[in-house]
C-alpha cells in the first residue's frame, strides 16, 4: 500500500466524524458561550500555589524579620494629671535572628506635651494625650571586621560599613526624624493609641503599662521578609 | 485536500459550502430587544460602573482579613516573590502583604498573596475659610483568595488603585475621586447579598468623578459582571463616556447628553452600542458629521446592534442628571486608607 493510500484510509473516518451532525447543531456551536471568567471546576482557587489540597496546610516564610519597638515615657508632674513627658524609643528589625547585623536599628529621644487643642485632640476615653516629638538620636551600627572607611557624611572613621540605617527599616510606619505624633494612653486597655498621621483615626499602636509615672511600652511582630532587589 | 472535500460532502454541507463559494451574503439575524427597557439598562450600566471601584476591593479585603488567625496568613514586609507585574512603581515600593498557602482545621484558607500600600493626610478645620483637606491614595495588587469551606470570602487577581482629594470649608466643598482597575474581584466580603453586583466583576475600568462645585464623571473601560445581569440579559459593559453635570458646566457643555459611547453585551456576546456626542473641543471640530443626530445635544444616543444602526428603534434617550442628585460615588474616608502592620500581625476580631 502506498503512503498516500494509508493516509487516505486514516483520514476518511476522522474527517467524516468531524463533519457529522445536523445543520442545527452547527448553528448552535457557532454561538460563543457566555464568558464566565474563571474556570468553573474550581472557582475559588486561583491562587499561586494551587495543586493538590492535602488537608491542613500552612506554608512558612523562608526569611523572617522580627520587628520590635520598645520605649518608655517618664511623665510629669508626679502622680498627674500629666502635662509633659521625656522618653525614648528603640526600633529594631532583625533578619533571621542575626542581631549582629540588624536590618535596621534606630533610637529616638522623645519629648511630649499636651496638645494646645487638648479637648479635641485626644481619643475620647484615654487618660493622657501627648504630642510627641521624635528626635532621631542614633541609627545603625558598624559592620564588624570590615575594612576601615572614612565617611565624611556619616562623620565616622571607624571600621566597616554602616548597617541598619533608618532608611532600611521595612515597616512603613517607623517614625522619621522630627516627626510629631499625637499619642494617647488608655490605662484601662493598657494601650497607647496613635492618631494616625493626624487623620483623627485612632489605631492601637503599643501595649503599655504605667507604673509610678513611668509608662513602658512595646510592640513586637514576627513577619515574613522578602528582601527588595537593589538597583543595578 | 481532496480527501477533506470528499469527506464533507452531504446534504447540509452542500448548501453551506455552495453559499460560501458563491460569496452570497447571509442575512444577519439580530437578537430581539423585546421586553428590554434600553433606557433603564444603559442607565444601570453607568450606575454600576460608579460602584465598580477600588473601594469595593479594598473594603472586601479588609473585611476578609478579619478572619485571619496566627500564621494564617503570614504577614510579610518587602515585595512579593511572585510579583507578576512589570511595574516599576510597585517594584520600588516595598510594603505590606500577606502570602501563604494555609488551610486550617475549620476550613479557613488563604492562598496566594495580596499586597498593598497607601497614604492619607487630613489637615485643617471644616469651620474655617481654608477648610479641611483630605488627601489619600492606595494601591492593592495580588493573586490571592480567602475563604472558608465552600464560601469564597475574597479574591483579587490583578491590580487596583484609587485616590481621593476633598476640601470642606465654610460654604464650600469640592472633591475628586479616581479609581483604576485591572483585576478580577470576587467574594462575599466584597459583594454581599445586598450588593448591586453579587459575585463580583472583572474590570479594567478607569473612573474619575468630581463633585461639590463641579459635577463631572468620566468612565473608560470594560467590566464583566460575574453573576449580575442587567435587565437579566447583559453581562458586560464598555464605557467611554464623560458626563457633565449642571454644577461647574461651561457655556459650551451639553448637559443633556454625555460625550462618547457605551456598549452592553449580552450572554451570547452580542454588543449593543449607544453612541452619544462624538467628541469634545478640537476633536469635535476635526470631524464633519453629516448626521445631525450625532452632534445634537438632545439627550439621545443612536443604537447599534452588532455594529448595525437600529433605525426602527430610533434614538435611545436617557436622563443622566440623576447621577448627580445624590452621592455620585461613595467616597472613601480617612480610616479606609489605614491598614498597618499592626492590623495584620494580630488575630482578627
Amino acid at each position: 500500500m502506498t503512503t498516500l493510500a494509508r493516509m487516505a484510509r486514516w483520514l476518511v473516518p476522522v474527517v467524516a466524524w468531524g463533519c457529522s451532525g445536523s445543520a442545527d447543531d452547527t448553528a448552535q456551536a457557532a454561538l460563543p458561550d457566555a464568558d464566565t471568567g474563571v474556570a468553573e471546576d474550581n472557582p475559588s482557587d486561583t491562587g499561586l500555589l494551587g495543586g493538590v489540597d492535602t488537608g491542613v496546610t500552612n506554608d512558612s516564610p523562608n526569611d523572617v524579620l522580627e520587628v520590635t519597638y520598645e520605649g518608655e515615657w517618664v511623665l510629669t508632674p508626679q502622680d498627674g494629671p500629666y502635662r509633659n513627658m521625656t522618653g525614648a524609643l528603640e526600633v529594631r528589625e532583625i533578619r533571621n535572628g542575626n542581631e549582629e547585623e540588624p536590618w535596621c536599628t534606630v533610637s529616638f529621644a522623645l519629648t511630649g506635651t499636651v496638645p494646645e487643642d487638648e479637648e479635641d485632640a485626644g481619643c475620647s476615653y484615654c487618660d493622657v494625650t501627648l504630642e510627641v516629638l521624635h528626635y532621631l538620636s542614633e541609627e545603625g551600627l558598624f559592620e564588624k571586621d570590615g575594612d576601615p572607611i572614612l565617611d565624611e557624611d556619616k562623620k565616622s572613621d571607624t571600621y566597616g560599613e554602616q548597617l541598619g540605617l533608618r532608611e532600611n527599616c521595612m515597616d512603613p510606619d517607623v517614625p522619621a526624624d522630627q516627626d510629631r505624633w499625637t499619642l494617647s494612653f488608655a490605662e484601662e486597655d493598657d494601650t497607647i493609641f496613635f492618631d494616625y498621621y493626624g487623620t483623627g483615626v485612632w489605631v492601637p499602636w503599643y501595649e503599655g503599662s504605667l507604673v509610678h509615672d513611668t509608662l513602658t511600652f512595646s510592640y513586637t511582630a514576627e513577619v515574613g521578609f522578602v528582601e527588595p532587589e537593589e538597583d543595578p | 485536500m481532496f480527501w477533506l472535500v470528499l469527506a464533507c460532502t452531504g446534504s447540509d454541507g452542500d448548501s453551506a459550502s455552495a453559499a460560501q463559494d458563491r460569496g452570497e451574503a447571509q442575512e444577519l439575524v439580530l437578537p430581539s430587544l423585546e421586553g428590554i427597557d434600553l433606557e433603564a439598562a444603559y442607565l444601570e450600566a453607568v450606575q454600576l460602573a460608579l460602584t465598580t471601584t477600588t473601594s469595593a476591593a479594598w473594603t472586601g479585603h479588609v473585611s476578609a482579613l478579619d478572619t485571619r488567625q496566627t500564621g494564617c496568613p503570614d504577614a510579610y514586609l518587602g515585595i512579593p516573590d511572585a510579583l507578576e507585574f512589570e511595574d516599576e512603581e510597585l517594584e520600588d515600593a516595598p510594603g505590606l502583604f500577606w502570602q501563604d498557602y494555609c488551610r486550617l482545621a475549620g476550613g479557613l484558607y488563604y492562598r496566594g498573596y495580596v499586597a498593598w500600600n497607601g497614604e492619607v493626610e487630613l489637615d485643617g478645620d471644616k469651620n474655617t475659610s481654608s477648610g479641611q483637606v483630605l488627601s489619600g491614595e492606595r494601591q492593592m495588587y495580588g493573586d490571592g483568595v480567602i475563604g472558608v469551606g465552600d464560601e469564597l470570602y475574597f479574591e483579587l487577581d490583578g491590580e487596583v488603585s484609587d485616590a481621593v482629594y476633598s476640601v470642606e470649608a465654610n460654604g464650600y466643598s469640592r472633591w475628586t475621586y479616581s479609581s483604576l482597575l485591572d483585576a478580577t474581584v470576587r467574594g462575599t466580603r466584597a459583594f454581599d447579598d445586598k450588593s448591586a453586583t453579587p459575585g463580583g466583576w472583572r474590570s479594567d475600568l478607569y473612573l474619575y468623578a468630581s463633585g461639590g462645585d463641579v459635577d463631572y464623571i468620566e468612565l473608560r473601560g470594560d467590566t464583566y459582571y460575574q453573576e449580575h445581569r442587567i435587565q437579566e440579559r447583559f453581562d458586560s459593559s464598555q464605557l467611554h463616556l464623560t458626563v457633565q453635570g449642571e454644577l461647574g458646566a461651561g457655556p459650551e457643555d451639553c448637559l443633556l447628553e454625555p460625550i462618547g459611547w457605551m456598549g452592553l453585551r449580552d450572554e451570547n456576546a452580542y454588543w449593543y452600542d449607544l453612541v452619544f456626542l462624538p467628541g469634545a473641543g478640537e476633536e469635535l471640530g476635526e470631524h464633519d458629521y453629516e448626521n445631525p443626530d450625532y452632534v445634537a445635544c438632545d439627550g439621545c444616543g443612536t443604537l447599534y446592534v452588532r455594529g448595525l444602526q437600529q433605525e426602527e428603534i430610533g434614538q435611545v434617550c436617557i436622563d443622566f442628571s440623576e447621577l448627580f442628585s445624590g452621592d455620585t460615588v461613595e467616597l472613601p474616608r480617612a480610616e479606609d486608607f489605614v491598614l498597618t502592620l499592626r492590623d495584620v500581625t494580630t488575630e482578627g476580631p
